[in-house]
């Protein structure tokens, strides 16, 4: 065996050996279906193929199968065996059923997409924003609240970045620099012509020097002008 | 004027509702319009359907899950292809197939029980690309510990099967028989969006 098909999961497996062996007798049936998956799944290693874990558990669940029924046994243990074994076969029919329900819907679709309508209506699969609306439902408005609460916690993060264009650091060097010349000075001159961001941001630096006692900040009243005295005699001005 | 005239008259005001529309017209809509009972609209379309094939035209109406529709045959796929610019084929994968028609038959369904028909493999991708696709939605919440999402299918995955009802699934009954479907979850809505 150096050729091996792939299958999408176990069961797809499965199905196929239990076409392979056809036989009446179930429990010899089903010795040579887990035998095969086995060795397939060996083979399949071997060459390395990708196997997933399904296979492995499903190989170790048939492997425990297999050693139930060939171990002596009670009577009551042999019919949960049994019914373990048509269970098993149960579940392949299902499955079996369903894929070949799912290749049908296939031709469904295709010979769907053969048709078109006047104003050809969204069929690539694409979800359009509009919901009918008796499609409309709780789930529909929670997944719809969600989005909403999702894309403004976004455009705030963008805000964040926009408010960084004025950087406080930069602000107390640039202030540093001017109160060099000019060691007096009023927060509205600095604050003169600049936009609310920056105007902000030479007020903060001024905060910040002030408690770093590179300067001292005195109003005479509430609301009234803030006037800015600088100590230049300090020495850690190049901070 | 005798019957037989007025189910002709009839069957051209259904043909000119259904011909101006650019979106399924539910034939409740169309019989309350014209107050003549659904049953008649239905006749008046097979008709008309009827008059279609024999004088081989390229279109016919079509019975969609919202209902009546005119829709091109699908031997003149190509040339409308064309006109549209519309290249893909078949979008949805084997696996992804293979989970909706789980869902679709066995719906309202969880991704545990989905999981568990395919013999315990993981169908969490496939889910999320369903919902993306408009082809499933979430139906409620079943009434087991943990409250896990029950999937059911839209209207969307109807038309894109070109399927009236769910019945019209193939093989519908078989398998439903065969997993004895019916009423056995309790689908809930979410605390709080009642």
């Amino acid at each position: 065996m150096t050729t091996l098909e792939v299958f999408d999961g176990p069961l797809a497996l499965l199905v196929e050996l239990t076409k392979k062996h056809e036989i009446n007798i179930l429990k010899i049936r089903i010795v040579k279906i887990i035998d095969d998956f086995v060795t397939y799944v060996e083979e399949a290693r071997k060459i390395n193929l990708f196997i997933t874990t399904e296979f492995l558990s499903m190989a170790t669940y048939l492997l425990l199968l297999k050693s139930k029924l060939l171990l002596p046994k009670t009577e009551e243990q042999e019919k949960e065996t049994i019914s373990e074994i048509n269970e098993l076969f149960d579940t392949i029919k299902k499955y079996e059923m369903l894929k070949e329900a799912a290749q049908e819907m296939k031709t469904y679709a295709s010979l769907q997409s053969k048709m078109h309508f006047r104003n050809e209506p969204d069929l690539s699969g694409k979800q359009s924003d509009e919901i009918p609306f008796d499609e409309l439902d709780s789930f529909v408005l929670t997944e719809k609240l969600l989005e909403i609460i999702d894309r403004n916690r976004r455009r705030e993060e963008i805000v964040n970045i926009a408010r960084d264009r004025f950087n406080l650091d930069d602000k107390i060097k640039e202030l540093a620099e001017i109160f060099k010349n000019t060691p007096y000075s009023e927060y509205s001159v600095l604050a003169e012509g600049k936009e609310r961001g920056e105007a902000v941001t030479v007020f903060f630096a001024l905060l910040i020097m002030a408690k770093r006692e590179l300067l001292n900040l005195m109003q005479k009243e509430n609301f009234g002008p803030i006037y800015i005295k600088a100590n230049i005699d300090e020495k850690n001005w190049k901070e | 004027m005798n019957n037989e005239d007025l189910m002709g008259i009839n069957k051209k005001k259904v043909e000119a509702i259904i011909f101006v529309a650019n979106k399924p017209v539910a034939a409740g809509r169309i019989s309350k319009i014209l107050d003549i009972p659904p049953d008649a609209v239905a006749e008046c379309v097979l008709k008309l359907n009827e008059e279609y094939l024999n004088s081989d035209r390229s279109f016919f109406i079509e019975e969609v899950a919202e209902g009546y529709i005119f829709a091109t045959r699908p031997e003149y796929d190509d040339p409308i292809r064309a006109f549209y610019n519309i290249v893909q084929k078949y979008s949805l994968t084997d696996l992804n197939l293979e989970v909706l028609a789980i869902i679709a038959y066995n719906q309202p369904i969880t991704k545990i029980e989905v999981d568990a028909i395919r013999g315990n493999v993981d169908s969490t991708f496939q889910v999320r690309t369903l919902l993306e696709k408009g082809f499933i939605k979430i139906t409620g919440r079943k009434k087991v510990p943990g409250s896990p999402f029950l999937y059911g299918t839209t209207k969307q995955f109807l038309t894109y099967f070109g399927l009236k009802e769910l019945n019209d699934l193939p093989k519908a009954d078989e398998i439903k028989k065969e997993f004895k479907i019916g009423g056995e979850h309790e689908a809930d809505t979410l605390p709080g969006f009642e």
